[in-house]
């Protein structure tokens, strides 16, 4: 379909107009995330800020334990990503070898575990970790993305092993491979634009999580990023400029996903997403 | 009858000597430890009285209590009113991006990855974010607002037990279409282009193509969306309350809201367990109905 200069334009400003929707609130995060604070109070309101400074920036990794915070972050996502790709993708493998009824019942799965809220899940959670003395340990956070995220990761993979063909299984085990053998040496190097995709589907639910890490981690120094900055807002010594600046800091492992991943972003939430 | 017989074989096949059962059992384990016991424990615990002190079984009285509780009233209402107007406006401007975004023109894929950003964000940071945007005294919308004459004094979105609710749906909005547009805009491609030209040799102008082709085309994607979307607003939690905490005078409180108060402020973790499960049992229900219908009608 070849379109018009007029049409072109026309399609144009209204990508602009939406674009400008969608990142009005980052960008008015930067911009406050970079005035001083009396300027932040300042009515009326400016768009450049008069000074730009970077202290912001400088100042939340003293006030609170900021880096911590993100390290624990950083641990409990990568171990959750890890953790739910080695294991679903070998489930994944099982049920991509299975055939037609299973899949009725796996999407239904699925569904269901989406309906479960997160507020129904807390209180055994709590106990249950409390029993096993995992209360404030990583394992407890990474087992509880675990159960968010494989069911999800199972149906993304298992969808993408069904499109490998059964024959090259059974060549490889012709000439003499175990199962364990085909899989991982042959399975997974073919899919492994599938892993990243799934892996950072996995990875942005799990840095996004709020509940889990409040309920299970009391202790101030095993927070996640998520949880130590919502315990920041309304903090008396904390201004909106140094809470933007620490929002900004939030979304950094996004963002360079984005620049980097971006293609392997859109396929994994298409996939993730279109259960069909 | 011979077609059985292959599929056996091959179930047989890979599970018998083959380690086929292993590659299984990991997950198998995991989800039993972290999904089917404490679905288990915490059904089990809406039917005690279970708070600090200790639990006792008492039955039904848990569900009995709550639906007949007036205080419930209000929560559920907010509840449906945020996920029926979330989906419907993420649904809207979803499609509406979409559309824009399925045409061939350059730097395609850069306003496609810019208008995917709401959605990745982690929901706390948008819900700081959108506080600092809607305070009463130096928000940038009270700011804007006011200099274009559109308002004659300050509101307080968040603090206006009247503007509060449609405040934090806004937000949800926000952040949700992405997820929307994603979906139709996979589906918007795969449309086989012979069905717009034959429109058009038809005479068909472009309203009603999109009438006549576009939508029935996406039945099937639309109604995965729409109903993923909606379960997500039912059970919303992180948004409501970072952002409002449910207040001001409880305009904002959903069943999300509810659970976790009644829970962990109040320590009732029978009645806390109990509306939790009345949420989940609310979905499966209108899931089925949901699901029955979009079978029945073809997609």
């Amino acid at each position: 379909m070849n379109l018009s200069l007029k049409s072109k334009i026309f399609i144009y400003i209204i990508l602009i107009f939406l674009s400008f929707y969608a990142l009005f609130p980052v960008l008015w995060m930067i911009i406050t995330s970079l005035k001083y604070s009396d300027e932040v109070f300042k009515i009326p309101i400016t768009w450049i800020p008069e000074r730009i400074t970077f202290t912001n920036y400088l100042n939340i990794w003293k006030i609170q334990p900021l880096g911590r915070y993100f390290l624990n972050s950083i641990i409990a996502s990568v171990s959750t990503v890890i953790l739910t790709i080695i294991v679903g993708s070998m489930a994944a493998y099982a049920f991509a070898r299975f055939r037609l009824k299973i899949k009725e019942l796996i999407l239904s799965i699925i569904l269901i575990t989406q309906m479960i809220p997160g507020v129904l899940l807390i209180i055994p959670y709590f106990n249950l970790m409390r029993y096993l003395n995992l209360l404030n340990s990583y394992p407890a956070l990474i087992l509880a993305y675990t159960a968010g995220t494989l069911p999800v990761v199972i149906w993304m993979l298992r969808g993408y092993f069904s499109s490998i063909p059964k024959e090259i299984d059974d060549a490889a085990s012709i000439d003499g491979c175990s199962r364990f053998g085909v899989f991982f040496r042959i399975i997974l190097p073919l899919s492994i634009p599938s892993l990243i995709s799934t892996g950072i589907f996995v990875f942005l639910v799990s840095w996004s999580e709020y509940l889990f890490p409040l309920v299970l981690m009391t202790n101030k120094k095993m927070f996640v990023l998520t949880v130590g900055i919502s315990s920041l807002i309304g903090q008396y010594r904390i201004s909106w400029n140094e809470l933007m600046a620490a929002g900004i800091i939030a979304i950094l492992p996004i963002v360079l996903i984005f620049v980097f991943l971006d293609r392997f972003l859109i396929e994994g939430l298409t996939r993730g997403a279109t259960i069909e | 009858m011979k077609n059985k017989s292959i599929k056996k074989n091959y179930i047989k096949d890979f599970f018998s000597g083959n380690n086929g059962w292993l590659f299984l059992i990991p997950s198998i384990l995991i989800l039993f430890l972290v999904m089917y016991y404490p679905i288990t424990y915490a059904i089990g615990t809406s039917f005690t009285n279970m708070s600090i002190e200790g639990a006792n079984f008492v039955g039904l009285s848990n569900y009995i209590e709550v639906f007949k509780d007036q205080t419930i009233i209000r929560p559920l209402f907010n509840t449906v009113i945020y996920t029926i107007f979330s989906v419907f406006f993420q649904l809207v401007l979803g499609f509406f991006a979409a559309y824009y975004l399925n045409f061939k023109i350059k730097g395609r894929t850069i306003f496609r990855t810019l208008l995917l950003i709401p959605w990745l964000i982690p929901p706390v940071v948008t819900a700081m974010t959108w506080q600092w945007i809607y305070d009463s005294h130096f928000g940038v919308l009270n700011s804007l607002l006011f200099e274009f004459h559109l308002i004659k004094v300050y509101l307080s979105w968040l603090g206006d037990p009247k503007l509060a609710l449609a405040s934090v749906i806004f937000v949800n909005i926000w952040r949700g279409y992405p997820f929307m547009m994603i979906m139709i805009l996979a589906g918007l491609q795969a449309i086989p282009r012979e069905q717009y030209e034959a429109a058009n040799i038809d005479g068909a102008n472009n309203i009603k193509q999109v009438i006549f082709i576009t939508i029935p085309n996406l039945k099937y994607i639309l109604s995965v969306a729409v109903l993923l979307t909606s379960i997500w607003s039912f059970k919303d939690f992180d948004l409501v309350k970072i952002l409002t905490s449910g207040g001001p005078a409880g305009s904002t409180e959903v069943l999300s809201t509810i659970v976790y108060h009644t829970s962990f402020k109040y320590f009732d973790f029978g009645r806390g367990s109990t509306i939790a499960v009345y949420i989940l049992m609310i979905l499966l229900v209108l899931s089925s109905i949901y699901l029955k219908a979009s079978k029945r009608q073809g997609t």
